[in-house]
């Protein structure tokens, strides 16, 4: 399946993509699978407190993918502690 | 690069209009319009601030804020609120982010318009990057050199 995959903030910065696409994953991917994708890319992001939103609803890692989903990455947002 | 401002109900690529948000929301039914506005302030932690720039995932973005609007509006009973986001540049001084509600007393349109305002800080993908003389900074960013275990093999 074919994922698109964008990129925030902060993680824009340090992976300096705006997006990326992600074409390898099997049939049966979930949000884990995709970070662990992700993860080899930018090991970083292993321990990166970043939320994850499937086609604009906030996911868990479990949620399964479909093939055309938009996964964004999300960084923290600024007001989120106050 | 990202679409315009104007594709969108709640996201602004301007200041905020305030006047614009209390003209939408208040009524003759209303006692009392409350409004918050959100502006660049100049110290952030001891540093030096030049500006403010906003990102946002815009779509998504715009959908949280209209969720929040509406949840505003199931709690707080007669209750009309309006807000609107700034993104990209935001000079000191100017504001970022406006909130208004009209209520036919004060205490709703008080709640109501903290509570819209706090959830928009805490739920809505936008971003905040200060700019500084030196350099520039994400508000809610992990350090780097902090991120544990950042080093480790895999």
């Amino acid at each position: 399946m074919r994922i698109r995959v964008l990129l925030f903030a902060g993680l824009r910065e340090r992976t300096g993509l705006a997006e990326t696409e992600l074409v390898d994953l099997g049939g049966e991917a979930t949000v884990q699978d995709a970070l662990d994708h992700l993860s080899r890319r930018w090991p970083f992001l292993e321990d990166y407190p970043l939320a994850v939103a499937r086609n604009l609803e906030v996911v868990n890692r479990q949620t399964p993918l479909a093939d055309g989903d938009e996964v964004a990455l999300l960084p923290p947002v600024s007001g989120g502690t106050v | 690069m990202s679409s315009p401002a104007g594709n969108w109900k709640y996201l602004t690529e301007g200041e905020p209009d305030l006047s614009s948000l209390i003209a939408r929301v208040a009524t003759t039914a209303d006692g009392a319009v409350c409004t918050f506005q959100g502006t660049a302030r100049e110290q952030s932690e001891g540093k030096s601030v030049r500006s403010l720039r906003y990102d946002a995932y815009h779509p998504m973005a715009d959908q949280v804020i209209q969720q929040i609007l509406e949840e505003a509006r199931t709690r707080f009973g007669e209750l009309r609120v309006a807000a609107m986001h700034r993104i990209g540049d935001c000079p000191l001084g100017e504001s970022s982010v406006a909130v208004a509600a009209a209520s036919p007393h004060r205490p709703e349109a008080f709640a109501a318009c903290r509570f819209v305002i706090d959830e928009i800080k805490s739920r809505a993908p936008i971003w905040k990057q200060e700019v500084y003389a030196d350099g520039t900074a994400w508000i809610g960013e992990p350090e780097p050199s902090r991120a544990p275990q950042s080093e480790k093999d895999s």
